[in-house]
């Protein structure tokens, strides 16, 4: 059976640090085509035409924050199966089990290594393949 | 994938633009500080805990460790204080978080001096 590939990525976080180091790991690195979204509401209204394969949200953003912007975003069918990731500096275990428990593949930890920022997210995108 | 000087080049552009902004960060930092020390108001708390959980996401993901492990010990602190409803501060916490801003400020000066 042929795994499905991850080309497209978007990826909605409100600091324009993050998403510049994060932008270059991706598509440098990971090969992957990046879109960057600045707030929730931004990704609602780009999400469709941009497609993409995987969804990486971060949790804490002004306005819409991560699992609001997740949860409008599985009201668009389009989208509504589509694989989210969050990235959150808050990485206790019972709030990795709660993003998880609505539905997200994984949660990943912000500081992250811009280096390997790409296998890392290549990573629980094959092993959710891998279940599914 | 591409070279990794290539990256690396990129890497050490970014690094250096975000370096190039701390002082602007570090001067709103003290200036919400200093109004918050003469007023408790929680329109500067939130503005301190905003600055100080940026830097605590973004620091070592720059390559520079000491600036989330100083701007954590603010965030947390300063992530009490709007979740309890803080009101006023005692002498006790002011100077705790006059040394964090301090170790912070130290921080900062550091990766500025690497890179700049």
């Amino acid at each position: 059976m042929t795994p499905t590939a991850l080309h497209k990525i978007l990826y909605v976080e409100d600091e324009i640090d993050i998403q510049a180091i994060a932008k270059l790991a991706l598509e440098n690195i990971g090969g992957f085509e990046v879109k960057i979204c600045s707030s929730g509401q931004e990704a609602l209204e780009k999400v469709e035409c941009f497609s993409p394969d995987l969804i990486i949200l971060d949790v804490m953003m002004p306005g819409m924050d991560g699992p609001k912007t997740m949860e409008e975003l599985r009201k668009i069918e389009a989208i509504s199966t589509t694989p989210v990731i969050f990235m959150t500096a808050k990485v206790q275990q019972t709030e990795v089990e709660s993003y998880k428990s609505l539905g997200a593949l994984n949660v990943i930890s912000k500081p992250f290594d811009p280096m390997t920022l790409a296998s890392t997210i290549k990573s629980i995108w094959d092993t959710h393949h891998e279940c599914t | 994938m591409s070279a990794p000087d290539s990256m690396e080049e990129k890497l050490l552009a970014l690094r250096q633009k975000y370096v190039r902004k701390l002082p602007q960060r570090l001067q709103n930092l003290y200036q919400h500080w200093e109004l918050l020390e003469s007023k408790y108001e929680i329109l500067h708390v939130d503005k301190i805990y905003r600055i100080v959980h940026q830097l605590t996401g973004s620091g070592k993901t720059y390559g520079f460790p000491a600036i989330s492990e100083t701007a954590r010990l603010l965030e947390i602190k300063f992530y009490q204080l709007r979740k309890e409803k803080t009101t006023s501060l005692s002498s006790e916490e002011i100077k705790l978080i006059k040394e964090w801003i301090s170790e912070f400020d130290k921080a900062c000066q550091e990766a500025i001096k690497q890179c700049i």
